[in-house]
């Protein structure tokens, strides 16, 4: 069966992609219709979420199988969406905790890349402590009325839609009062503005101001007050195509440096080393599906970002390095390095994620 | 290099179809060991610590190696497990480094883990016997093939009756000890996996070189000692933690403080590093996959790093306390120095995968 998938899957790939489709390749990787498209062809035909019900576009398939599925992808380097929060994180959580008629207006354009997404979280006081955030949100008969400040908000300026994150109640703990609501950012009262990035490696992202704008009641996610489980939600899903995406991008760091027949011992023991990281995270990885597939308990998804997004630095700082042999830097393992950086920031820093390990999994006190 | 296009999932091509789904879903399952096998480590994991509790590997620090409990290991069936059903064995290796991970755990201070990997080297060069899961057997890597009377330093022989032997063309052969000839070489490092000075006795059996070398013949030995070496950073790290949540320093337990959690923290994802590699490894090297050479590699020299890593930081935790003979920290330690080196270091173990990496 699973053989089955695969081969259908690869026919599919063979019909969309255009002849000579190198995904390393920059004109592929910054062909913006192609992306778009691809992603609109790979939902229509049930690949976009193949694990996903038929009725909502998916294929049915189970866990294996649609990781079978999502790793042929990545081995084939299919074209990357333009705004990949949109079906990581978004559509998951609409799916998850939408009501019906929020399923029916935002899934099937989220999901064929039509619908663009922001994740309002982060605010200038609230990075990694999210649930510090600010910006509130005032209940006016059917409305809220918004006001406050995100910023680091990754394509704000080309979204439609974002998931913010407002203080409903700021008299309960703070956990507790906060509201996820899908807002329009074509809503009078906001101010999107880009911040220059420190180069064109790094994904754009913006600051967003909120001064009176106003929000529908039917556009909360989750429930009012809810909105903390509506995040760590979200963030969960990704959880799977994190690690294949770290794999693969070690993969391609390590690539260039396999080929090359004048490496040092001190740089092959190195090579040596991220191999065992490459292969650490695919193995880690699956090992946490296997343990999900056999019922038992898997504690391995709260390792696998750190592990993951520290492999890829290292593997993009050693292909710089192994690249610059004649004394010169490159330009192309330099971005990748560049881009490296966001890794351990994103979705919980580095650090925040070592002290969720310690005190999550290793039963280890809070601090104080 | 490890082929990383061989998947476990989805490894079969279009045109290598698999013939179902259990085809392509046995190499899933080969990741966590089968149901009845996790029971069965759960249950040696309980054995093991009744058997040897730390009292007893300080027995064999006071007074030598001493055999009497191999029977029961030989009983119970531990030695049997990885081992093909012709030669009376049960189980793959994926269960086989499960049950070897409690070993390490426990410090068995008897040769388990050697001598099972020495089994999968003797069945790698199809040399398999009946009697693979009875007699405790060594493993050495010489530069040359050994001939009957010779001396050889043996890695945990104390106690073995017959050796292994493999060259770096991959040629293997298996020998009697000499009768009376197992002498304590160095017990200075971990007296309770000593190495040994062994005479080689009778020829027994030969393989001449296989395709694929040293490294692919060892594949199985180095997943063996990899497990082993897990156990024995799990036992080290589950100690550092439970030290942490005691101790109080500063009117707080040390687990409290981040810089503790940290350490803590890198060091379990170094463990889970090695155990992902190790499980991989030993799933392929159970389905015989081209991967096979190049994960073990990584999955010792990962294991050897983790388990030094872990005897590290809980000796840092326990502050001058560890250094004492009175705490069972040295013993893991001990262990864990001893057996790291043993088939190739760390750094000499990624050397090689980088270098099989660049020629294939």
């Amino acid at each position: 069966m699973s053989t089955d998938h695969l081969a259908e899957y690869r026919a599919f790939l063979e019909r969309v992609l255009p002849a000579g489709y190198d995904g390393s390749a920059r004109e592929f990787r910054n062909d913006e219709k192609l992306r778009t498209d691809f992603q609109a062809a790979s939902f229509d035909d049930g690949w976009l979420v193949p694990e996903w019900p038929r009725e909502l576009g998916g294929r049915d398939l189970e866990l294996a199988d649609a990781l079978a599925i999502r790793i042929e992808g990545a081995l084939r380097r299919v074209p990357r969406q333009m705004n990949i929060q949109a079906t990581g994180v978004v559509a998951p959580a609409i799916r998850a905790l939408g009501t019906p008629e929020q399923k029916e207006r935002y899934l099937r354009p989220t999901l064929r890349g039509e619908a663009w997404w922001a994740l309002g979280m982060s605010e200038p006081e609230a990075g990694s402590d999210l649930a510090g955030l600010r910006t509130s949100a005032v209940r006016r008969g059917d409305e809220f009325v918004v006001n406050g400040q995100k910023i680091w908000t990754t394509q704000a300026e080309s979204s439609r839609w974002c998931t913010l994150y407002v203080r409903t109640d700021p008299e309960k703990p703070k956990h507790r009062g906060i509201t996820c609501l899908l807002v329009d950012m074509d809503s009078p009262g906001i101010d999107v503005r880009r911040i220059e990035t420190a180069g064109d490696a790094v994904e754009a992202f913006c600051e967003v101001f909120f001064d009176d704008v106003v929000v529908p009641v039917e556009n909360v996610l989750g429930e009012i007050d809810g909105g903390w489980i509506v995040a760590m939600s979200a963030l969960e899903h990704e959880r799977d195509m994190i690690w294949i995406n770290n794999w693969l991008e070690l993969q391609r760091a390590l690539a260039p440096v396999l080929g090359d027949d004048d490496l040092a011992p001190h740089q092959l023991e190195r090579l040596g080393r991220l191999l065992g990281d490459m292969e650490g995270i695919r193995l880690t990885g699956l090992r946490s599906v296997a343990n999900r597939t056999h019922g038992l308990p898997d504690a391995l998804p709260a390792i696998l970002k750190v592990f993951g997004s520290e492999a890829v630095q290292r593997g993009a700082a050693f292909a710089l390095e192994v690249g610059s042999g004649d004394g010169l830097a490159r330009s192309a393992p330099f971005d990748e390095v560049l881009e490296s950086f966001a890794a351990t920031i994103y979705g919980g820093t580095s650090e925040v994620q070592r002290n969720i390990i310690a005190e999550r999994v290793l039963g280890l006190p809070k601090e104080g | 290099m490890p082929d990383v296009t061989d998947t476990l999932v989805g490894a079969a091509t279009p045109d290598s179809p698999s013939p179902d789904t259990a085809g392509d879903n046995a190499s899933w399952s080969l990741l966590v060991p089968a149901e009845e096998f996790r029971e069965f480590a759960a249950t040696a994991r309980d054995q093991f610590a009744s058997l040897f509790p730390a009292s007893a590997v300080r027995a064999v620090y006071r007074d030598g190696p001493n055999a009497s409990h191999w029977d029961a290991l030989v009983d119970q069936g531990y030695t049997a497990i990885g081992l093909p059903d012709a030669f009376g064995g049960v189980g793959t290796v994926v269960d086989l480094v499960a049950i070897l991970e409690e070993a390490g755990r426990a410090l068995v201070p008897l040769p388990l883990t050697t001598t099972a990997a020495a089994a999968q080297t003797l069945l790698a060069a199809g040399l398999g016997h009946d009697d693979l899961a009875t007699i405790r057997t060594g493993l050495a890597s010489t530069p040359t093939a050994p001939r009957t009377g010779d001396s050889l330093a043996v890695f945990d022989g104390a106690l073995v009756t017959e050796l292994v032997t493999v060259t770096p063309d991959g040629g293997v052969t298996r020998f009697a000890v000499a009768e009376g000839s197992a002498r304590i070489e160095d017990r200075a490092v971990d007296p309770s996996r000593a190495t040994a000075t062994i005479t080689a006795g009778e020829h027994l059996a030969g393989a001449d070189p296989a395709p694929g070398g040293i490294a692919r013949v060892l594949a199985g030995a180095r997943v063996c000692i990899a497990a082993d070496l897990v156990g024995v950073g799990a036992l080290s790290l589950r100690a550092a933690i439970e030290h942490a949540l005691v101790r109080e320093q500063f009117g707080r337990r040390i687990g409290s403080f981040q810089a503790i959690k940290h350490l803590l923290a890198d060091t379990h994802v170094a463990l889970e590093r090695a155990r992902s590699l190790v499980a991989g490894a030993a799933a392929a090297v159970t389905e015989g996959t081209s991967n096979a050479s190049g994960l073990s590699l990584l999955a010792k020299a990962a294991a050897a790093e983790a388990a030094l890593r872990a005897t590290n930081v809980r000796t840092q935790l326990l502050g001058a306390m560890g250094l004492t003979y009175e705490s069972d920290n040295h013993l893991a330690v001990r262990r864990a120095q001893q057996t790291a080196p043993f088939l190739g270091s760390a750094a000499d173990l990624y050397v090689l995968a980088a270098s099989e990496g660049r020629v294939s």
